[in-house]
Formats: structure tokens, sequence, C-alpha cells
């Protein structure tokens, strides 16, 4: 019998068990990556992200049930959904393709118009968004708030219940955790592996002072962030940066993406425009239309089809399998 | 010893006596209140039902909210009472505001339309609590989640294009924000704070918000914006806005 009596007193408290210590989220970035800047009122730790990876595939964000975060960005993809524009509930379209969401976390400003400063109002977007989940978030807040998971892990976090701040806070940790660096280039960078002469010959067509990818494509995020018109319209249905700035010089520029994991990231363009890498490349060897706006870097070049199927061997180097079969995102 | 004590109790009584026979201090406070109302050609403007615009279109409105600030009373030597930081008036069920204030003469009421800069781009509505103005809660629906700032104030609802009664089919909506926009105001309207409560209204002409003796919008034409998309629009509607508002 005391013996009964201290096994019972041995045995963990259901709480303990539905909330462990919250620890701290340690991001792995190696040493040629910047670091990242994380809020001072959103700290990465365990329970954080993985309220947010729940979330992130949780449907009942949208109104009617049916679409969640990884409807649009889907892990095998880099994040992306690869359709020319995404879908959301009840079969409607949105205006713009869908992002990768690997490294955004290293982002300045969020969208391609860069509307947004932090993931964390990020996330009020598409909740709101009539084409997207097309709800009200005090809603999602009131029904999640009924799953006692969820609301453990939230009280764990950040001492608080579901809420609007708990909901866009531990999203955006667990985006900030969607860190891709460890594709082919990244192993050549570290010394851990070879390119093949294509593709280092396709590195060098990167490079170079005719093609000019890199001055856009810039460093080891392959982004500058900042927004450019790239001639691809004479005349833009969408006004891109103009929309942020209300200024007629930014009509047509959109921010740089990044090219870590293109060849998975099709199709391309703010309105998947491009179908294959291909296209792309010929529509910066034409030098794009004629447009006030457009940057004076677009000018054209050439380039023979060997050179094309370095660049795009290049390019392929920057796919990161580790990203799109980490279990860490999975539902 | 003993004598001391009584010497100074003797001393003291007068004292307390003196204090306890004292008339009561005067009324240094009293009590102004402000109602924001709203009309549309002079009747009290109803959210949902139709009105005839200057033009002739038949009008529903549908909704009406404004982010008033920075709301101060002005005395007559010039110093600012502060009354109100900042309130989201919904029309549906607008707000009286009540405030104990200092007696005394007043020149007018000093305020603001809109969110100013500081509280305005690239804040984040999760960051207040759920009763805060600017919150998501508070705001509902006054919060660009795609371009990081408040909209100001919301006019919006259905017309007629034809001047008929039935159908109300068209949209039309005013979505005005950005800090250029903000709109800063001195009504002068001498009151003084007494014994009464002094009350104020703060009305809100909506039939002018389409037309006044510098510009007329035409709802058939020029019926939508959120400002970024048609600039030129809400920079007109926003200045008749603004142009709308008396204090009585």
């Amino acid at each position: 019998m005391v013996l009964f009596f201290g096994l019972a007193a041995c045995k963990p408290e259901p709480e303990t068990l539905l909330m462990p210590e919250n620890r701290p989220f340690e991001l792995e970035l190696p040493a040629h990556f910047p670091e990242m800047d994380i809020p001072v009122d959103n700290p990465m730790t365990a329970d954080a992200v993985e309220l947010g990876r729940l979330l992130f595939h949780d449907t009942r964000l949208s109104r009617d049930g049916m679409v969640s975060c990884a409807s649009c960005h889907l892990q095998h993809l880099a994040f992306t959904d690869g359709l020319e524009i995404s879908v959301g509930i009840e079969g409607r379209t949105g205006f713009r393709n869908s992002p990768s969401l690997a490294n955004v976390g290293f982002a300045p400003r969020l969208f391609m118009d860069g509307g947004v400063p932090t993931l964390e109002m990020q996330i009020l977007a598409p909740i709101a968004d009539e084409n997207e989940m097309d709800h009200n978030i005090l809603l999602v807040a009131e029904e999640l708030n009924t799953d006692p998971q969820l609301t453990a892990l939230a009280q764990s976090a950040y001492q608080q219940e579901i809420n609007p701040y708990t909901i866009t806070r531990s999203l955006a940790a667990f985006e900030r955790s969607m860190v891709s660096a460890s594709s082919k280039y990244d192993l050549y960078l570290q010394g851990e592996a070879m390119l093949t002469e294509e593709e280092m010959l396709g590195m060098e067509l990167f490079n170079s002072d005719e093609m000019k990818c890199a001055s856009c494509h810039s460093g080891v995020l392959f982004t500058d962030y900042e927004y450019h018109n790239i001639g691809l319209y004479t005349d833009y249905a969408d006004p891109g940066r103009e929309r942020i700035s209300l200024d007629e010089n930014d009509w047509g520029k959109f921010k740089t993406p990044s090219l870590r994991n293109v060849a998975l990231t099709a199709p391309y363009m703010h309105n998947g425009s491009w179908s294959t890498l291909e296209e792309v490349i010929d529509f910066f060897a034409e030098g794009g239309q004629p447009h006030p706006n457009k940057d004076a870097r677009i000018q054209g070049f050439t380039i023979t089809e060997d050179e094309k199927n370095a660049l795009i061997a290049f390019l392929n180097c920057l796919s990161d399998e580790s990203l799109v079969h980490n279990p860490a995102f999975y539902p | 010893m003993k004598r001391k004590y009584y010497l100074l109790i003797l001393l003291a009584f007068p004292l307390l006596q003196s204090r306890c026979t004292k008339e009561p201090e005067p009324e240094t406070e009293g009590m102004l209140r402000l109602a924001p109302r709203a009309y549309f050609n002079e009747t009290p403007l109803e959210i949902g039902a139709s009105y005839t615009d200057v033009l002739g279109h038949t009008v529903r409105v549908d909704g009406f909210k404004t982010y008033i600030s920075e709301v101060f009373a002005v005395k007559t030597d010039g110093s600012e009472v502060p009354l109100l930081g900042i309130d989201l008036i919904n029309f549906l069920n607008a707000p009286t505001y009540n405030w104990t204030i200092e007696r005394g003469d007043y020149q007018g009421i000093k305020f603001a339309m809109g969110v100013p800069e500081e509280l305005n781009k690239d804040q984040d509505p999760a960051q207040y609590p759920s009763n805060h103005p600017l919150s998501v809660n508070g705001s509902a629906g006054m919060f660009w989640t795609w371009n990081s700032g408040y909209i100001f104030t919301k006019f919006e609802g259905k017309a007629n294009l034809d001047g008929e009664e039935e159908p109300i089919l068209a949209p039309w909506a005013y979505h005005v924000g950005e800090d250029f926009l903000y709109a800063e105001h001195f009504i002068e309207k001498p009151f003084t704070i007494g014994d009464a409560t002094e009350v104020l209204y703060l009305d809100f002409d909506a039939d002018q918000f389409f037309y006044n003796d510098t510009d007329t919008i035409n709802i058939a034409e020029d019926n939508i914006t959120h400002t970024s998309g048609n600039v030129e629009l809400a920079e007109r509607f926003n200045t008749l806005f603004n142009q709308a508002i008396s204090l009585n």
C-alpha cells in the first residue's frame, strides 16, 4: 500500500504533460548567413513555434474551414503553391502569385509591394482578405480557444489565451523557423560540396556584369529586398509598390524575390506569368518591355543555349531538400 | 508637564473649531458633454436608410465610422485642457463623451479627424488591449491589413444612380486614411463650465460629404476610393468631409 501511494505521488501532473517548460528555440544559421532580427516581444521559443506550426496547418483560420496557410504555402514547393494566382475560400482568386516562405524571417518588409513591416502584422492580412480566408481573427480566436492543446501552448508561450496577439506571434515565430540554408550552394560555400563545371559556369554568368542577375538577386539570400520595375509590361495592371507609396515612380515595381529554391517555385513573376526558368531567362535576355520606371539594368543580353543550361544548373543548386522534407514543418 | 498639555489643547481648540465651521470650498470643476451627431439633408442620419444626394441619386448609407483624436477644450487664455486621446465614432451607435473639467470660460474645442502619425502607419493593432480603439477588436474594419495603417474615415453604402428609389445596387465607398489626410480643427464656440452640464454637439452633415461651394462628387462617376488606387478622390472626399463638421 505504501508503495502504491509512493508511485502515485511520483506520477507527473496532467498540467506538466500539457505544458512542459517552454524552452528557447535555437535557430540554426550557418556562418555565411546574416543574423535574423527577432522582435523583443516575440522571442523564439519551442512552444511559440509549435503553436505556430499547428495554426499554420489549421483550416479553422478560414471562414469556411477549408483553407489554411499551408493551402497556398506547400512545403514540397518551398512553401509556394504552383499556381499563377493563389486561390482562397470558395475558389476565389487573389491577384498575386504565392511567395515562398523560405527565409521569410530575414525580410525587412512583407508582401511584394512591402505594405507590411513585420511577419506578425502580415498574418492579419490573409485571414481578413475576402479572397483568401475571409474571416474575422476575433472569431478565429474564439473557436480556437475551445482547443485545449492550442490554449495550453498559448499559455506556455505567451501566458495568454488564443487571441490576435498569440495567433500572430506564434505564426510569425513558426515562419521565422523556415530557414533554408542547406542547398548544394550552401554546402559549396562551406567547402562541403563541389559544383560541377556547368554549375560553376552558371554561377559566373549569374554574377557577370553582362547579365547582372546578382545586382538585384544579391547576397547569400539572393535578394536585395528592393523594389524594381523589370519591364514586364508597358502597362501594368498591378501597381506594385505604388499601391503603398502612392508614388507614380513606383508603378510596376515589385520586391526582388529570393532565388533560393527557385527551381521549386514556378510559375514566376508577381502574377505567375512565366512558367519556366527558361522563359524567365529569355525575357531578361530580350530586355523587357519599355516602361518609364524600368530599372536601367534591364537592357538585355546574349546567351547561348549551353549558357542558359548552365545558368539553370546553377539555379538548381539553390534548392534545399532539407527544407522541403523537414518534419518540423509537417502538419 | 500636565499643565503644558492643557495649554496646548486649549490653544489648538479654537483652530479646530474654526476648521469645522469653515464655509465649503467652492466647486472648481463642472461637466462638459460632447455628442457627435450625423445628419443627411438636415434629418438625423440612420445607418441603413436611404437619402437623395445633391445630384438626385438615391443613396443608402450602410456605414459611417471615423476616428477623432487629440481633443482639447481651449480656455479663453489659450491654455488647453485635454479631453480625449483617440476614439472611433461608429454612427451605428455613436458615443456621448462626458468630462469633468475646470470651471471657467472656454473659447472652443480643438480636435483632429484621423489617427495621429505616430499611431498610424506600421503600428500593430494586436499590441493593444481589446477595448482600445486601435486594437483588432476596437478598430473593427478600420485597419488596412495589406498596407499597415488605419482608415481614418469610412463612409459607404449602395446607390441607385438612376434616381429611382429601387433597386439600390451600385456600391460606393470612401475609405480615407494616410498621414497627409490627418485633419486638425479648432472650432470657436464660446462656452462656460459651471453648475450645469455644458452640452456641445459635434455635427457631421453627411449630405455635404458629396458637395459644397467648391466641389461636388458625382457618386455615379467617383464612387470608390481606398485612398490607394484613387488618391485624388480620397483627398476630395476628405476635404468635403472635414468642411462638413460643425460644433453646435
